[in-house]
């Protein structure tokens, strides 16, 4: 069977092994997730490169410890939302802000920045800036619960949150962005 | 924010997360009939996350997947040692048998040894009556070194 279909429980058996191949696809089919999750908190895609590479090299130290019962995705989820609030916090010690406008360079997957995207799509422009302003934490949550389809019981296992903290903070966030697009949202509802 | 409009917003959410209860859930259809707040808070509260998910994704840079497996210590497991072992030559299986016919005696003389022998020497005897048989001492493979960036990150870890 190709690795790239193997279910999770069977990639996470292999590379339970030390299996190579299975850690290469785990690789392929996580890494993405763990980027986007770095450039949404961190806002800088040097960052989230780095923190993409932090996030496989602490898995495969400590493969041992995930419970091969419980999905895989929430465990990459929370290893990676730990490592960017790891870096969050020594950048605020170092007082290194990070690049507010990090996200206005980086390309989507059709290779169109956001401002290009914006020509097209006023509303996904003006949604990254809104969620820019959002705490890296409410970026987080909004992230894995809507870009990346985590359930909420999952959002608080990635997060070490309970969950109705998790569903506390995203309502707040929405609430936050509904109030900052009010007029983009009445014009998409109309 | 009005604490009507919060609340309405609140129940939109809930609705749409499927956090209503049925008999909630029911109160707020009918209410989403007859108050165009409602239907409005129902409306932006979708369209809100419509834009969320529709967000144009981020796209990992190029061979990101390829730079992280790389960087993983991930090595074949080396073959089983009993087949990586070679199999005896003739010349050693010979030496052996030739071992064992001096040696046989030596362990047939072992009961006869008589209450003077030690037990430790006995064992001894033992040992090297069945020397030919024995495993050939296997040297213990190398221990690979650590590569650089994992005793960096042990060193730091330690400090």
């Amino acid at each position: 069977m190709a690795l790239e279909s193997l279910s999770e429980a069977e990639l996470a058996r292999r590379c339970r092994r030390g299996d190579p191949d299975a850690w290469r696809a785990l690789v392929e089919r996580f890494s993405p997730m763990v980027y986007r999750l770095g450039v949404r908190m961190l806002r800088d895609g040097t960052e989230a490169e780095d923190v993409s590479q932090e996030v496989f090299l602490r898995m495969h130290r400590s493969f041992d410890s995930y419970d091969p019962t419980r999905p895989l995705a929430p465990w990459v989820a929370r290893t990676a939302y730990h490592a960017c609030l790891r870096r969050l916090e020594g950048a605020a010690r170092r007082e290194l802000p990070g690049d507010p406008e990090g996200l206005a360079d980086l390309p989507d997957e059709r290779g169109r920045t956001p401002e290009q995207a914006a020509m097209g799509g006023e509303a996904s422009a003006l949604l990254l800036q809104a969620l820019g302003d959002l705490p890296a934490q409410d970026r987080a949550l909004l992230d894995l619960r809507y870009r990346e389809g985590l359930s909420d019981a999952e959002v608080a296992e990635a997060t070490g949150m309970p969950v109705n903290t998790v569903k506390t903070r995203i309502f707040r966030a929405r609430g936050r962005l509904r109030g900052w697009l009010a007029p983009l949202l009445r014009r998409s509802a109309s | 924010m009005s604490e009507n409009a919060r609340i309405l917003e609140e129940r939109a959410d809930a609705y749409l997360d499927g956090d209503l209860a049925r008999d909630e859930a029911l109160a707020f259809e009918r209410d989403l009939a007859l108050r165009p707040e409602v239907a409005e808070a129902l409306a932006a509260a979708l369209a809100l996350r419509e834009l969320l998910v529709s967000l144009p994704p981020v796209a990992p840079p190029p061979g990101l997947a390829d730079r992280i497996a790389r960087m993983l210590p991930l090595r074949r497991r080396a073959p089983a040692r009993a087949s990586a072992e070679p199999a005896p030559s003739p010349v050693r299986a010979a030496l052996a048998g030739l071992a064992w016919t001096f040696r046989g005696p030596t362990v047939a003389a072992l009961g006869t040894a008589g209450p003077a022998m030690t037990a430790s020497a006995g064992m001894a005897q033992v040992r090297w009556a069945l020397g030919p048989f024995g495993a050939p001492s296997q040297p213990a493979p190398p221990r690979p070194r650590r590569p650089l960036w994992r005793r960096l990150l042990l060193r730091r870890r330690s400090a």
